[in-house]
């Protein structure tokens, strides 16, 4: 089963749970305070979805690591690299420490 | 002077580890991933070997790559050079055809991904007999360098759609660094039927699917080239696209 189907598959059997319990479709006689409880909460649940969405995204780009180490670590090493190379006799015609002006693909 | 490490000699002699490194237009990094590939390899004394895969680019990334096997010897250094510029699934499939080892290495060419990462690979793969290990920016000491705030927001609220809308059971989808066995990739890289990004989203995705174990080491990626990337409305949108097809599709 997909992904979609899944989710078509759970959202269809929480709105039949919902359905049922706020316009009482099975004649159940549930207390009244059960159909006012049901009927907000698809608004409620969508809202809290969207407060843990905000929380959540707001907490991980916060405590998004930056690598200060690793970029001089990286520097460091393509200078040892570059002499290294020219002493096994690799010709470059032309080194740059700047980035290479490449169109490269777009990183998520 | 160089000295072994214990771990990998009292590890399987017959493991051997395929680097494919597709490239264009990668004259000037070429030689410093390799040089860096050598390095880490040679000191954690596993058994290696670099396929370069050139899609025929015009500024001579490839005689740089052959100047380079004469340095490091032609049983390290493999080069299967293609025409022209083709995809990223069809250049793994034609590395693979001549990789001699039985775990293959996917990175990028351009020093984003380093390779001091690979033994922390090697050994996590050993440690669960993982199908795949995947290196992920978002977890434990990986992360990012070169980012702001706008593309770290862009980053993280496109990873927690993904997580949300797929449920992969990896927490760094888009990140191409990777390791797998050989037979995993060549099986994945036959079903997978997406294009960049988004294939290496496939790529997990269906690995999961098919019952394969997948392991996860933390990375820095360091981007030399944000500047020059861009990342707009039209990328973002692209994206969307591509992960709603693997929703509906995986």
């Amino acid at each position: 089963m997909t992904k979609l189907l899944e989710w078509l598959l759970g959202v269809s059997l929480i709105g039949v749970a919902w359905g049922l319990v706020t316009f009482d479709l099975l004649d159940l006689q549930l207390p009244p305070q059960y159909r006012e409880l049901a009927w907000p909460m698809p608004v409620y649940l969508l809202v809290a979805f969207g407060c843990y969405s905000l929380a959540a995204v707001g907490y991980r780009v916060a405590t998004f690591n930056d690598c200060e180490d690793a970029a001089k670590e990286l520097q460091a090493q393509i200078k040892e690299a570059k002499e290294d190379l020219k002493k096994k006799g690799l010709k470059m015609n032309h080194i740059s420490l700047e980035v290479s002006h490449v169109h490269r693909a777009v990183y998520f | 002077m160089a000295s072994r490490r214990g771990n990998a000699k009292t590890g399987e002699h017959s493991d051997k580890y395929s680097v494919l490194l597709p490239t264009y237009n990668e004259r000037e990094n070429l030689p410093l991933i390799v040089w860096l590939l050598a390095k880490y390899f040679g000191e954690s004394g596993y058994n290696y070997e670099i396929i370069v895969i050139d899609d025929g680019s015009p500024d001579g990334t490839l005689q740089i790559a052959e100047q380079l096997q004469k340095i490091y010897g032609a049983d390290k250094i493999l080069l299967r050079p293609r025409a022209k510029k083709l995809g990223l699934g069809t250049a793994y499939i034609h590395g693979i055809k001549h990789a001699s080892g039985n775990f293959v290495i996917i990175m990028d060419a351009d020093l984003s991904h380093h390779p001091k990462f690979i033994a922390q690979f090697i050994e996590k793969q050993k440690e669960g007999g993982y199908d795949l290990v995947s290196g992920t920016r978002y977890r434990g000491d990986g992360g990012v360098y070169g980012w702001d705030l706008r593309r770290k927001l862009i980053s993280r609220g496109a990873n927690f759609v993904t997580q949300v809308l797929l449920r992969p059971g990896a927490s760094d989808l888009t990140g191409s660094f990777r390791l797998y066995k050989k037979e995993v990739l060549e099986k994945l890289v036959e079903q997978c039927v997406s294009k960049g990004y988004v294939f290496q989203m496939e790529m997990i995705v269906r690995a999961r699917q098919l019952g394969y174990t997948v392991g996860e080491v933390p990375i820095s990626f360091v981007d030399r080239v944000y500047g020059e990337s861009k990342l707009g409305g039209n990328e973002i949108v692209s994206f969307l696209k591509g992960l709603l097809t693997l929703f509906a599709t995986t």
